[in-house]
């Protein structure tokens, strides 16, 4: 049993070790998917067997691997961590990864870098299983590096786009922005336990989850502020990689990649490590009230922008996209509601954290059921993804039409899909406390953003569903005659996925069962004295829910425009067409001026500083001949120069003793 | 075992020469085409040897630095009866050579890099080939020399001797403009030495306290610098240390006297590029943490992290900024260099174990990308006939597979991407100064965005996008794909990025003695300097760092 967690990231790494060998070699391209698969399936075996076999109370355990790093006061040990929040997150990704990765033989077929796809494929996996199962908060950092990488990659996978190099590039660089503070968080928790005088147990490092979780409450006693600045630095990495406001904006252009990827990565697992990097520190966020309301804040934010940004885009996954921006920012509603407990002695962190971790799972399935459907439309319309291109697919792709609409649904809210309860729970959590004494005004305004977003969701979601299924039948001239449903490698996942959909929130949500795993988790309270749940709020939101299907039916219809709602309507149309003209700004306000002064600093540094030494040659005149002499560049000069260095260090030696 | 020493410097020496001789002659034959490169790997395996000898003997070694009276000490001595010079009045000078955790990595990279580069130079150098091996291996000889030296003479003659070869190199092969950036880098040179010479001449005066020998040894003077602490202070070595920041920090390029960086790495051929980034940049670094560390601590101890390790951050910053904005890729490599010694400075001086430890181990790293770098640089412009990013072709990932893979490679490795050499060494580096001065740290971390930033354009504006033919295409000396003398070097030098990335504890152990022992010097200052401050008065609140420092002992 020891060795088991370990085959959990061993096995996609050797699979990704064989998959690029096989795209440098030859020959056997075209069965590199069978390595992957075969790596991907023990790895998800291996942590739904964990994932059973932990129920019974089981709740940490720490499996060492060997020591990266051992100097001073920095020590580093490279093992994994089990407890359920890690559990819970790795069986979904394991799942997906496998599920996407046989979807991926059917859409990858014939791609010149059929191996190099599934090489760098197996290594995300490998790369967000250690980040998962990471003991200790600069293993978590290595590989939240790793998975940009391999995000990085598969997003530039045909590199000879330069839409595609240009989206790698740019969310490569955003997500570097975030890291940079996420770096500087962890390089000051390592001070902060440092001075916190918690003992460090020599093979752990100061970094150790347990360590660090040790050292909180004597670090907040003593440097609160120092503990809030971390708090800071940790959200900011999370807002980058969970692409929330503001560092939202390489996430839309990351469909540049390979729609599976899209999937996979940019859906279900990768962006979700933000959600998940907070959950696994919440017992020090639970000191720091301020970072928690920040992080829902912005949640909540980027909720309602990326919804509003969704209902006005055109490409199917580009919709998507946005919906995954959207729904990120209930993820990070629902840490922020965490702020309610009162230190440790009420469990609203567990609350919060369980709420996310539900959402996160839920929406797993949903979305990468919907991304993989917008891939079955890209197939059968030859790489055309305007929804302005095409429409009524409902009769070519029946199959596909009535997966998407399992997965419209479940993001929608439509009960009882998955989306329903998962988001329910975060608007009941908000909800719940919007009498608190200190923070009852952010908590009601969580809530009425969160209702909002849920009509805009089912609205837009709806809206693509309408556009592209319904109607007459209209396939765009490049999928010419041969526009086909999915070959039965595709569906098949797919249907995994959408059982997922249908099934997945009443069997954990309304049983409380993930509540009651994830109350395991050490160092979060489990007493559980908050009953959530209320009846009008489950009523409210499928009001909300159908409400927005509505509305997606009403201006779906032929002869509908956004000018029937007057100046305004047109307006946010406008600003939501344009992404609120937010990547403008950015390149303005940030991305300009860096650059100019980059410019500025070559350009000083050559007539500037440059300038100065040439200046400070140039004016003793006497000084400079005697230099010019030795600017002959003639080496015997430079040699008796230097010999009468050697003699003058000699003689002075020597003569020391004499004077 | 000693015998090693004197065999690594003489065998590129005598073997330079004798190329250098039969060029002369004029006949460029295939037997010595082959022997440059063959004599720079029989080194190269030498060097190996000698460094598994060294990390078999120091790696788990414990040092006990409380009863510590040497912070430079050669785990190999080599001091035989002729290195002993007789002077006039019965006077005696010791000279030596000894490797040591910290000397032996960059001995093995000296000669790993100018295997990496003779092999590759075989294709990239068209023209006297025997000349240019010659000149290179004279140069290795110099650089081991300062890499293996224990006293200051020998260090000293290294130091210069390695120069010249160096000369020749960027003179003899580079582009039009080169014997003018040799001429500058030659006056930035001298510029250094006068106050070098006088700063050695001064520390062997300073510890030679009346009724004893004057000595050049290193394992003398840093224990005479040891058993004087008490008694020093800051100011007392402030000439010293000013004088040895002029003479290293021109040859480290140290802002703002780095200008001859770019000028001399541009106008250089790319293979003589990557031996001066990857091995000759690092000699300033090495001086100051042979030198300066152990000699003159005291004012280490107060200027080196206020003065040094400021500047150290601005560079990392400068130097990236700089490199972001230009259309070369030799100058943007060149600034980008530049960046990363800033990152190996601010290490250097935290003055604690894990910062020294972790120089040392960034200096090899960034050995290793760097050459790497340069060496695709110089196949790409055989291949495009410029060095320019706009100018030439374009989207040559589909065209040049293998050189795309080693590029993206290292370009991953150079922005301090985890599991790959450099992450080890910045992470290092910025942690130790944590203790230091965070506000540091934290200015030199932005270094890691904007590292990113230039590499990841470099990546797209060269291998990514459509094919396009170049707009102005000057000479193409190849054609295709990496040839074997191109790739094998490369991927050599990607297997140790990795191999350092996924296990440092390895190449750590090799440096962790000699860097527990700089250090311990330092934290012996420090405690110093709580026990007077808490005897002198009631402290109402202590600087964390020394909180930081004192809790290590």
């Amino acid at each position: 049993m020891q060795s088991l967690p370990w085959l959990i990231p061993i096995a996609p790494l050797v699979a990704a070790i064989l998959c690029a060998i096989l795209s440098l070699g030859g020959r056997g391209k075209e069965h590199s998917h069978w390595i992957a698969w075969a790596g991907l399936c023990v790895s998800a075996i291996a942590s739904l067997i964990l994932l059973g076999t932990t129920e019974g109370g089981l709740n940490l355990q720490t499996i060492a691997g060997y020591t990266w790093l051992d100097i001073g006061a920095i020590q580093v040990p490279i093992a994994l961590r089990l407890d359920a929040l890690c559990l819970v997150q790795i069986s979904v990704v394991t799942c997906v990864s496998f599920l996407v990765s046989v979807y991926s033989k059917g859409y990858m077929h014939d791609d010149s870098g059929y191996a190099r796809y599934f090489a760098v494929f197996s290594g995300f996996v490998f790369c967000m299983s250690m980040l998962v199962l990471a003991s200790n908060l600069l293993l978590l950092y290595a590989f939240w590096e790793g998975v940009g990488l391999c995000s990085y990659l598969l997003i530039g996978y045909w590199y000879q786009k330069p839409s595609a190099a240009a989206a790698a590039t740019k969310a490569f660089l955003v997500n570097r922005v975030a890291d940079c503070g996420f770096l500087i968080g962890i390089l000051c928790l390592w001070y902060g336990v440092g001075l916190s005088g918690v003992p460090v147990d020599s093979i752990m490092g100061r970094l150790d989850f347990e360590t660090i979780f040790a050292a909180v409450q004597p670090l907040s006693a003593e440097h609160p502020e120092l503990l809030t600045f971390i708090g800071f630095m940790l959200l900011m990495g999370a807002v980058g990689k969970s692409a929330q406001f503001p560092l939202h904006v390489w996430l839309p252009d990351a469909m540049e990649g390979p729609t599976p990827v899209s999937a996979l990565i940019h859906a279900a697992t990768m962006v979700t490590a933000g959600v998940y990097l907070l959950a696994r520190m919440s017992p020090l966020l639970v000191f720091t009230p301020d970072v928690l309301i920040w992080a829902g804040w912005l949640g909540a934010i980027t909720a309602l922008l990326a919804a509003l940004i969704a209902l006005f885009q055109d490409d199917l996954k580009r919709v998507l996209a946005y919906s995954t921006v959207s729904q990120l920012g209930y993820m990070f509603i629902a840490i922020g509601t965490g702020v309610a407990g009162d230190l440790k002695t009420e469990s609203m962190m567990v609350l919060a954290v369980t709420a996310a971790m539900f959402h996160l799972m839920t929406h797993a399935f949903f979305k990468a059921l919907l991304f993989l459907s917008a891939g079955n439309v890209m197939h059968a319309m030859g790489d055309v993804i305007d929804m302005k291109e095409f429409g009524g697919l409902r009769k070519v792709l029946p199959v596909t039409h009535a997966l998407f609409l399992i997965g419209a649904a479940a993001l929608a809210g439509v009960p009882p899909l998955a989306g329903f309860w998962s988001k329910d729970g975060i608007l009941g959590l908000a909800a719940s406390q919007m009498d608190h004494s200190r923070y009852g005004f952010s908590f009601t305004c969580w809530l009425v953003i969160g209702l909002l977003t849920a009509l805009i969701t089912a609205t837009y979601t709806f809206r693509a569903y309408f556009r592209t299924f319904t109607g007459e039948t209209k396939v765009p001239k490049e999928a010419g005659d041969h526009a086909h449903e999915a070959a039965p490698i595709m569906l098949g996942p797919m249907g995994v996925l959408a059982i997922g959909s249908l099934l997945a929130g009443l069997a954990v949500g309304p049983t409380g069962l993930l509540r009651h795993f994830i109350g395991e988790v050490p160092h979060l309270p489990s007493e559980l004295h908050v009953e959530h749940e209320s009846i009008w709020l489950l009523v409210l939101s499928s009001c909300v829910a159908l409400a927005g299907i509505g509305v997606a039916w009403a201006t779906t219809r032929p002869g509908f425009s956004a000018a029937k709602f007057g100046g305004f309507g047109e307006s946010l149309a406008q600003l939501g067409a344009n992404r609120f003209y937010i990547d403008e700004i950015y390149s303005l306000l940030i991305v300009a001026p860096i650059q100019l002064f980059a410019r500025m600093i070559a350009g000083w540094d050559v007539w500037g500083f440059d300038g100065i030494w040439h200046f400070v040659a140039d004016v003793p005149t006497t000084l400079g001949r005697v230099l010019r002499r030795f600017q002959t560049g003639v080496v015997s000069n430079y040699a008796i120069g230097f010999a009468i260095g050697v003699v003058a260090l000699l003689m002075l030696v020597a003569l020391r003793g004499v004077v | 075992m000693n015998g090693l020493i004197p065999l690594l410097i003489l065998l590129p020496f005598v073997g330079g020469c004798v190329l250098l001789f039969t060029s002369l002659r004029g006949s460029e034959v295939v037997p010595t085409r082959r022997a440059g490169a063959l004599i720079a790997g029989i080194n190269f395996l030498l060097a190996l040897l000698l460094t598994v000898v060294v990390w078999s003997r120091v790696s788990g070694v414990v040092v006990d630095t409380a009863t510590l009276t040497h912070s430079v000490q050669a785990t190999i001595l080599y001091q035989p009866s002729w290195m002993l010079i007789q002077l006039s009045g019965g006077r005696q000078l010791h000279l030596a050579l000894g490797a040591d955790g910290l000397g032996v990595s960059m001995v093995l990279l000296t000669t790993f890099v100018t295997f990496a580069v003779l092999v590759s130079a075989m294709l990239a150098i068209t023209k006297r080939y025997a000349e240019y091996a010659g000149w290179t291996l004279l140069a290795e000889s110099g650089l081991l020399l300062v890499f293996l030296s224990m006293d200051l003479l020998t260090f000293y003659i290294g130091f210069e001797l390695a120069l010249l070869p160096l000369l020749a190199l960027i003179g003899g092969w580079g582009e039009k403009h080169s014997p003018a950036a040799a001429k500058r880098f030659v006056l930035y040179t001298l510029a250094g030495s006068i106050p070098m010479v006088v700063a050695l001449v001064a520390i062997v005066a300073k510890y030679t306290p009346t009724g004893t020998e004057p000595s050049v040894l290193l394992s003398v003077l840093s224990e005479r610098a040891i058993a004087q602490l008490p008694t020093e202070t800051a100011s007392g070595q402030f000439w010293i240390f000013g004088l040895l920041v002029l003479g290293l920090g021109i040859k480290m390029a140290l802002l703002p006297v780095h200008t001859w960086l770019p000028t001399t790495y541009n106008a250089s051929h790319p293979t003589t590029a990557a031996l001066l980034a990857a091995v000759v940049l690092k000699l300033g670094l090495f001086g100051f943490m042979r030198l300066a560390l152990p000699l003159v601590p005291a004012a280490c101890n107060e200027y080196g992290p206020s003065v040094l390790g400021t500047l150290g951050a601005i560079a990392v910053v400068y130097g990236a900024l700089a490199a972001l904005a230009q259309t070369d890729l030799k100058l943007l490599l060149a600034y980008s260099s530049l960046s990363h010694v800033g990152f190996i400075t601010i290490g250097l001086f935290a003055l604690n174990e894990e910062g020294v430890a972790g120089a040392a181990i960034q200096m090899f790293n960034h050995g290793v990308t760097t050459a790497a770098m340069f060496l695709l640089a110089g196949s790409l412009i055989a291949r495009r006939g410029t060095s320019n990013l706009i100018k030439g072709a374009k989207g040559l990932a589909s065209l040049y597979p293998k050189l795309a893979v080693l590029m993206v490679f290292f370009v991953i490795a150079g922005a301090g991407m985890p599991g790959l050499n450099n992450f080890v060494g910045e992470t290092m580096t910025l942690t130790a100064m944590m203790n230091r001065n965070p506000y540091l740290t934290a200015t030199a971390a932005l270094g890691i965005v904007l590292g990113a930033w230039y590499g990841l354009r470099l990546v797209r504006d060269l291998l990514f996008g459509v094919l396009e033919k170049p707009k102005s295409m000057g000479e193409a000396s190849l054609s295709g794909d990496l040839r074997s003398r191109e790739w094998i070097p490369l991927t050599a030098l990607a297997v140790v990025s990795l191999m350092i990335g996924v296990v440092p504890q390895i190449a750590l152990s090799l440096v962790r003695s000699d860097a527990v022992r700089l250090s311990s010097i330092y934290t012996r200052i420090a405690s110093e300097q709580t026990k007077t401050e808490a005897n002198a008065f009631q402290p109402t609140s202590t600087d964390p760092s020394l909180v930081a420092v004192g809790e290590k002992l």
